[in-house]
């Protein structure tokens, strides 16, 4: 009995050194890296003295502090547009998954707000429950039409990758709103392909060659304007 | 225990550590004028507070301390092994693991008492030799140095029980050498983006002391209550992985 007390009191007596060996150290170890008050600098001037593949992961992880930082302060105000930009600045230092989880957030918060396509066209996925095709054309409902062309246009590289039914769903919107821009004038192509493979009617493929007639005329509008920009400036 | 400890601490009077000590007490005249001490080459890498407590001549007294704890920590035990002076001792009603304590203590308080009487020398020749640039807190700050000598202590101590006595010294040495460099470790642990890898590498950092606290200055109390329970928290898990091994070797 007394050496079963002995070995419990042994057991606690080193669970409590093992607790203060690495509580000190953890202290010891912040006074080390951080100091008192002045970390910023001192993680700048390490940066500094590290070799190349160390100090890249430093200023990024630095960078990955200081956005989160500037996220929470946006939080606690009331200006919109700064919360959007501090949610895309933070986005972009966080891996693919975390990023999303973030992107959901902002589109939580903003379901409307055009400011938010890019993180709708992150997050979307044939497989969401949210944000899918479905609702994407919910989404971008209510904007302008160049707006909806201009969503419409970047969307198409995702849902060439969805299911049958989504892409017949994208091309039968875009031929319904007559999305016409010379952005899309390549496009047009894709879908005509996409078309022929799904069987759909061969009166959407004349639409859609009608559709991309006109992207022509814009594209073609577009490359003299920017020749026209390029000679003024030359 | 105490008396193995005191068997050690007794040594103080042989010739050899008479003549350390007033080398020592010579070493503190000498360096009592010199004030700052720019240890940069052991946290130059966090750019922060490198100055720390220790000046150019308590530094010299304290890595003196250092060489002797090594030197007393390795060569004891192997030497009662050698002499059979351990079945002496160990007739008496004391235990392996005291034995070992016991080694220890008299390692720790020799070089303490050491240190502490070269430092409060190098005090006093500082006070009244240059009083401008006698600084009361450093000088009483720099005794908590006293508690970087157990970690080494325990070393030495440890490694003894493994090996004859110069393996030991030189293991020791080669140990707390690689303990000195130990402080690019937490810097690295930062900047490491795979957490895996920042575990593997924490998990050898904790293998060794980490002997660069040493040279930073303490902010605050915490700071210094943190430096005293880290060296002796570890002092005493080294010291266990001594004590498991001596309990289980064969003494003759």
């Amino acid at each position: 009995m007394a050496s079963k007390k002995g070995k419990v009191l042994q057991a606690l007596f080193w669970i409590c050194i093992f607790a203060v060996y690495f509580s000190s150290e953890l202290i010891l170890r912040v006074y080390y890296i951080y100091g008192e008050g002045n970390s910023k600098e001192q993680m700048e001037a390490l940066a500094n003295k590290l070799p190349g593949f160390l100090k890249d992961s430093l200023k990024s992880r630095q960078r990955l502090e200081e956005a989160q930082k500037n996220l929470e302060e946006a939080k606690k105000g009331a200006d919109k547009n700064k919360l959007i930009d501090a949610y895309y600045t933070y986005a972009n230092e966080l891996a693919n998954d975390d990023r999303d989880e973030l992107y959901k957030e902002l589109l939580e918060k903003y379901p409307k707000d055009l400011k938010c396509n890019r993180a709708f066209m992150a997050v979307m996925n044939a497989g969401d429950e949210k944000y899918n095709l479905d609702g994407f054309l919910k989404y971008i409902k209510d904007f302008s039409k160049k707006d909806k062309t201009k969503l419409v246009t970047q969307a198409w590289y995702k849902v060439k990758n969805f299911s049958d039914e989504d892409k017949k769903k994208f091309i039968n919107h875009v031929i319904a709103e007559e999305y016409t821009s010379g952005e899309m004038f390549s496009i047009f192509n894709e879908m005509m392909t996409i078309r022929f493979n799904l069987k759909m009617p061969i009166s959407i493929e004349k639409k859609l060659e009608e559709l991309k007639a006109k992207s022509f005329e814009q594209y073609k509008r577009l490359q003299k304007q920017l020749l026209k920009n390029r000679d003024k400036k030359n | 225990m105490f008396s193995i400890a005191r068997f050690t601490i007794l040594k103080i009077f042989e010739p050899a550590f008479i003549f350390l000590l007033v080398f020592g007490f010579i070493l503190s005249y000498m360096t009592s004028g010199n004030q700052s001490l720019d240890l940069s080459f052991f946290t130059d890498i966090t750019n922060a507070n490198t100055e720390g407590n220790l000046d150019i001549g308590s530094f010299i007294l304290l890595m003196l301390s250092l060489i002797i704890a090594i030197f007393v920590g390795s060569t004891e035990i192997p030497r009662d092994l050698n002499t059979r002076m351990i079945t002496i001792l160990l007739c008496k009603p004391l235990s392996r693991t005291n034995y070992v304590v016991g080694r220890l203590l008299g390692t720790w308080t020799l070089s303490s008492i050491l240190f502490l009487s070269w430092l409060i020398a190098l005090g006093i020749f500082q006070y009244f030799s240059m009083p401008d640039l006698f600084n009361t807190k450093n000088f009483l700050t720099n005794f908590t140095y006293v508690f970087a000598l157990a970690p080494v202590s325990a070393i030495s101590v440890t490694v003894s029980t493994y090996l004859d006595d110069v393996p030991a010294m030189i293991i020791s040495f080669i140990i707390i050498s690689i303990s000195f460099t130990m402080g690019s470790i937490p810097i690295i642990i930062t900047v490491i983006p795979d957490a895996d890898l920042r575990r593997l590498v924490l998990l050898f950092y904790y293998l060794l002391p980490n002997f660069t606290y040493l040279f930073r200055s303490f902010d605050s109390v915490i700071h210094c209550i943190a430096f005293i329970t880290y060296s002796i928290a570890l002092s005493l898990m080294l010291l266990k992985i001594g004590i498991i091994h001596f309990n289980d070797r064969d003494l003759c």
